[in-house]
């Protein structure tokens, strides 16, 4: 039972409630679902708190249980809607497949190699991101936040390899452009 | 000759693959050979780079915090379940 003494149960609402809905709001952009994970974490991490040895932290253990539920979250949202390809409403491309005017990307005035600091890029980036389609927004998020490969990803959201591609694709090029039009442009 | 030039919209199709080295070697050539003529999109890649590598992070910076309701659900669930009501 020396399990108990390592973890500490009585502090996790304090300690790591606010840790852990920040790094879940921000992955799935829903309020009462990303509440339902943090609740969920610290109840599974109960349930298998005798799997708990110490090797982690109990922070770093709490924070994978909750990646754990983000996944699933998005493999549950995945797996009732079709999958197919259809065609974009937004015109990024012309009939030559070169950029239009309009989409085309403009220079910003950054360093792009430094790490981004400022707060607007970050809420800018939430706001875009909620404006992609379920889908993509978590094959981005699985891809780019939790850095898991295209095959794994594939096989947990159930998407062919070229479906998977083209959504990669159309989410950077969404995103892209949000950015520019809503944090370079109005800053 | 024609097929060795790549559209834009290929280009930047092609720049997802590569970061997991699924191109062939002439896709990676063909996209490089592209890269140094097409100004636009080497702004799409170097814009995109910058999205997807601080993307990661966007956690540090959220200010969004639980509220109180919340957390006093579910501190009063969780000392239900550890003295086992």
């Amino acid at each position: 039972m020396n399990t108990i003494k390592v973890l500490n149960p009585d502090g996790w609402v304090t300690n790591y409630a606010d840790l852990l809905y920040a790094y879940t709001i921000v992955r799935i952009n829903d309020t009462a679902a990303a509440e339902d994970i943090v609740q969920e974490t610290f109840l599974s991490a109960w349930k298998a708190r005798e799997t708990f040895h110490g090797e982690a932290s109990e922070k770093n253990w709490l924070y994978a249980i909750c990646k754990n539920k983000i996944i699933d979250h998005f493999r549950k949202q995945s797996s009732g809607i079709a999958k197919v390809v259809v065609r974009e409403e937004q015109q990024y491309f012309n009939d030559a497949d070169h950029w239009t005017i309009e989409k085309q990307p403009n220079n910003w005035t950054v360093d792009y190699t430094q790490p981004v600091e400022t707060k607007e890029f970050y809420s800018v980036l939430e706001k875009c991101k909620q404006k992609l389609k379920d889908i993509q927004q978590a094959v981005f998020v699985m891809k780019y936040m939790e850095d898991i490969e295209s095959t794994e990803i594939c096989k947990l959201l159930e998407l062919t390899p070229s479906y998977y591609w083209v959504l990669i694709h159309r989410a950077k090029l969404h995103l892209r452009s949000c950015l520019e039009k809503n944090w370079i442009n109005q800053s | 000759m024609k097929q060795l030039i790549l559209s834009c919209k290929k280009a930047t199709y092609y720049m997802s693959l590569r970061e997991e080295g699924k191109l062939s070697v002439t896709q990676r050539l063909q996209l490089r050979a592209h890269l140094t003529v097409c100004s636009l999109c080497k702004l799409f890649q170097q814009q995109t780079a910058l999205i997807t590598k601080n993307a990661a992070h966007a956690h540090d910076h959220s200010n969004t915090l639980l509220s109180n309701e919340k957390k006093e659900e579910m501190g009063r669930l969780i000392k239900d379940i550890t003295t086992g009501n």
